[in-house]
């Protein structure tokens, strides 16, 4: 009985181990056996996305202002104008959309004259008139909204005080027909690439204030939006009224969110999904390279291209100990950049230490922190040993869960306590973008609205832009000093914008530092093998949905 | 001649001279020297002679010395901790993928970083894409997971006494209400409990190592498993007592003017010592599956604190490249709940002999 029962012990052992072993290495043998398929693209199909580790955190557009959302509201929504679905370079170049042209704009820079393309309709075929641009600025501007779209309308006469319920409308607005005037308060030269951002595509002049966000709505766009079930699904549909030049290829386009990044890649490389806007795991890039190769375009199934982004831990400046400028400038010795950008995986990136990325005018390198690996004797030595204690949040994604990790790690090493607090990226934009919120680091990064150094410094920096809830200072970052200083660089034009850009970039990561910039990533896409025409889209750093086609 | 070690085979009538000539190994009615044995060496000598509960008792004696002996001795050895970021020697710089195991590598942080760098050796590879000693992680992950497990099951045990002495001895409307009060946390979504807990106050939770004694996260997993884990315990206590306290020798101390508490304490407790350990045994290998699941779900030992699930967890990340990092958590905890399974299958034998045949 004594030798039954350990022959029967040391059978069950290793059956244990036996299915252990084999569980290991059947994804091995399922990924090796995959075969690759090609044939021409055609109009039609479903494509299966999926959105891992989180849900889309708004589809209305004036509350979207992510990634994912945006890349979504490409394929929904018109704006006046537009960048076309098209690869660098053409695809940064503004062209009229809804709009019959470029604006008129008035000798002084204030004045711009839109004229909307007659016969363009939403998808439930009522017209797209001047109203609805109207109605998108309103919205924006609405102080019930508390839309993020507010810090792209303080030139807009009339915006702010909208905002501060001192108007009943945004008077410097006015629709008759098919024409729009927009009056500004002082000549912006980003302005029409601002008009360009989704938060201001074309909506019923009906659409409701709703700060939670409407989610399923007319559009007039490729697409539309069919349903949406919170936290489990999103449905596109071609918009029968859309009658423009932009491709709509798949019928009809199924998100399915809070997928798991690992099994979405399986589902990927099986053909079960066609496309993962969360990206794949860090782990995957390494393999898929070589697997597939890396491409840029067209018809493969790997792609890694270069986009106007920066990774960043926003240090909370409105608390200590980041309040005080001398520890978040020990963070930024303490950070190990390489180690951020090796634990993002094959083609992450490149090490920054400055707010804004090279490839964008003005950029002066200025070799402020240590780039080649962390200094964490002249972090402590900056910090004075302070020794409290801080909360990191960051998004469940596997990529900012690791750069969470090497954080605490070099805080710790540079004498604070560190906590780390995952929270699906929904959620996390949600939590750090309200003012007062429980954190002191958020681990996360920004691309580029468009190629603006006011994209990146006031948009992500200025403390006249904080409100209650829905903020991108996500380190709240408010010095009189410098808010005057982007306030006036904003209204420069030419070289001399560019420059004091550049200069105020330095400026700022060298005396106050309220971030800890780490890479400016690249884009890295996996697709199904039923996938083709594949379009990596500059601005919104991604794919191009509603060009994706089924083989 | 006697088949030495055979006591299945004494036959059912030969009553009690031939059990005590078994235990001695003796013929019956040979003049040999009885010696008079207590229960616990009874139960002893029945235990020892079980080679696979013996085994898994000694793998779980080394292993709590590995755990909590030998980690901080192979840190010392290796010079880096379990939590130690490594990324510039503990990913292989062409495919920027954990490097395998038996792998001397750099602690360098950047090629040409000022200072001496000594290499070390990652016994196991590294972890993730962290570059953490994988092999450092697993001993003070055991120390996590056998914390939760143990503690756990102390917890859950107590309660679990406490509320099936109380139904089991009074009975009536104490019977029923801490019946009802089991059914109740039977029924509990146990699971959404965790998340909503984690979801809530897991943080504020975590924060109890009662000065570093416990890892981050050890406490919350103790308190839910525990106060959600003694309804098995209170029932088996109950339904013995039951039947103990009807028995004569408990009439006997209660007529020699013996109290409640001074029955249930030297009267009844000791009669449950048995079914106490037996349980215990095998539910601190529940327990340790359970750290491993909800550490897996994310809902466990919060990171960087190393536990056999986290370790787990990690592994599908690198399912297609780097296998071996599922297999080393998932051996420990195969190996570990075998261990005690098997050990509290022996006790059982050997506290009662008769329910083994």
């Amino acid at each position: 009985m004594q030798r039954r029962r350990l022959t029967l012990s040391l059978a069950m052992a290793a059956i244990g181990i036996g299915l252990l072993v084999a569980s290991s290495f059947a994804g091995a043998a399922s990924a090796s056996s995959e075969r690759a398929g090609s044939s021409d693209a055609k109009r039609g199909g479903t494509l299966r996305l999926n959105v891992s580790t989180t849900d889309f955190e708004f589809t209305d557009p004036a509350m979207a202002y992510d990634a994912i959302g945006w890349q979504m509201l490409y394929a929904v929504n018109i704006t006046l104008l537009n960048y076309p679905d098209k690869p660098a370079p053409e695809g940064t170049r503004l062209v009229p959309e809804a709009a019959a042209g470029f604006p008129r704009v008035s000798r002084d820079g204030k004045t711009y004259t839109f004229t909307v393309r007659s016969g363009l309709k939403f998808s439930d075929g009522s017209p797209v008139t001047a109203a609805a641009f109207k109605r998108a600025i309103e919205r924006a501007a609405d102080p019930q909204q508390a839309s993020p779209a507010i810090a792209f309308l303080h030139d807009v006469v009339g915006a702010d005080a909208r905002n501060l319920n001192r108007a009943r409308s945004v008077t410097g607005v006015t629709a008759n027909g098919q024409t729009l005037v927009i009056k500004l308060r002082q000549a912006n030269p980003t302005f029409l690439a601002e008009l360009a951002m989704p938060f201001f595509g074309a909506v019923k002049p009906s659409m409701a204030i709703d700060p939670q966000g409407i989610s399923v709505y007319p559009s007039a766009g490729p697409y539309r939006i069919v349903s949406r079930t919170v936290a489990q699904s999103l449905t596109l549909a071609r918009n029968p009224n859309y009658k423009g030049s932009r491709p709509a290829n798949a019928d009809r386009i199924v998100y399915t969110v809070n997928t798991d990044q690992n099994q979405s890649l399986l589902q990927i490389r099986a053909g079960q999904a066609d496309y993962d806007a969360s990206g794949v795991p860090p782990t995957a890039h390494s393999d898929l390279a070589q697997q597939f190769g890396v491409k840029k375009g067209g018809n493969g199934r790997y792609f890694v291209n270069p986009y106007m982004g920066v990774g960043y831990v926003a240090l909370n400046t409105s608390r200590a100990p980041f309040s005080r400028a001398n520890i978040r400038k020990a963070a930024n010795f303490a950070i190990d950049r390489p180690a951020m950008v090796r634990v993002s995986g094959k083609f992450y990136g490149k090490r920054t230490d400055q707010i804004l990325p090279p490839s964008l005018q003005g950029y002066r390198e200025a070799n402020l922190y240590p780039i080649k690996g962390a200094n964490p004797a002249r972090a402590r030595q900056l910090s004075g040993g302070a020794g409290n204690t801080v909360t990191i949040i960051h998004s469940t994604t596997a990529l900012r869960t690791a750069q969470a990790q090497v954080l605490k790690f070099n805080l710790e090493q540079m004498g604070l306590k560190a906590e780390t607090r995952p929270l699906p990226f929904a959620v996390a934009l949600r939590t750090v973008g309200t003012r007062g919120a429980d954190f002191d680091a958020y681990v996360g990064g920004w691309v580029a609205d468009y190629p603006d150094p006011f994209d990146f410094i006031n948009v992500l920096l200025d403390g006249g832009n904080i409100q209650e809830s829905n903020n991108s200072n996500y380190a709240y970052f408010n010095d009189a000093k410098f808010n005057k200083q982007m306030n006036d660089f904003a209204k420069l034009s030419g070289p001399n914008r560019y420059s004091s850009y550049g200069k105020l970039d330095v400026d700022i990561m060298r005396n106050a530092a309220p971030w800890a910039p780490f890479a400016n990533p690249n884009s890295r896409e996996f697709v199904s093998s039923r996938i083709t025409n594949y379009i990596h889209h500059p601005v919104y750093a991604g794919a191009v949905i509603n060009a994706l086609a089924i083989k | 001649m006697a088949a030495p070690n055979q006591t299945d085979l004494i036959p059912s009538g030969a009553g009690l001279a031939a059990s005590v000539a078994v235990e001695v190994h003796g013929e019956l009615g040979e003049n040999v020297d009885v010696k008079a044995r207590g229960y616990w060496e009874q139960v002893w000598l029945r235990l020892r002679r079980d080679r696979v509960a013996i085994a898994g008792g000694v793998f779980i004696v080394v292993l709590l010395l590995v755990a909590f002996v030998g980690a901080p001795l192979a840190e010392r050895a290796l010079g880096h901790g379990p939590n130690d970021v490594n990324t510039s020697g503990g990913l292989d710089p062409s495919s920027q993928l954990p490097v395998g195991p038996w792998t001397t590598v750099t602690t360098e942080p950047y090629p040409g970083a000022p200072g001496t760098w000594e290499d070390t050796l990652y016994v196991l590879g590294a972890d993730s894409q962290l570059g953490r000693d994988m092999f450092l992680r697993l001993l003070y992950g055991a120390q996590t997971s056998l914390q939760v497990a143990i503690l756990a099951t102390l917890l859950s045990v107590s309660i679990g006494l406490i509320m099936g002495l109380i139904a089991g001895y009074y009975r009536g409307t104490t019977d029923t209400v801490v019946s009802r009060l089991t059914e109740i946390v039977m029924a509990f979504p146990y699971l959404l409990f965790v998340i909503a807990v984690a979801a809530t106050v897991g943080e504020r939770l975590n924060r109890i190592t009662f000065g570093g004694l416990l890892h981050p996260g050890v406490f919350t997993l103790v308190m839910i498993f525990g106060i959600f884990g003694w309804f098995y315990p209170a029932r088996i206590i109950r339904s013995q007592i039951l039947s103990l306290r009807e028995k004569e020798f408990i009439e006997a101390a209660r007529m020699t003017g013996a109290g409640d508490w001074r029955i249930m304490r030297s009267h009844l407790l000791p009669h449950l010592v048995a079914p106490l350990i037996v349980f215990s045994t095998l539910i601190v290998a529940t327990n340790v599956i359970a750290e491993a699941g909800l550490s897996f779900l994310g809902l466990g030992i919060p990171a960087p604190t190393a536990s056999w699930g986290n370790l787990l967890a990690e592994g599908p990340n690198y399912y297609l490249t780097q296998p071996w990092l599922m297999v080393w958590p998932g051996l420990a905890i195969l190996l570990t709940t075998l261990a005690f399974n098997l050990l509290g299958d022996g006790l059982r034998d050997a506290f009662d002999p008769r329910a083994a045949r």
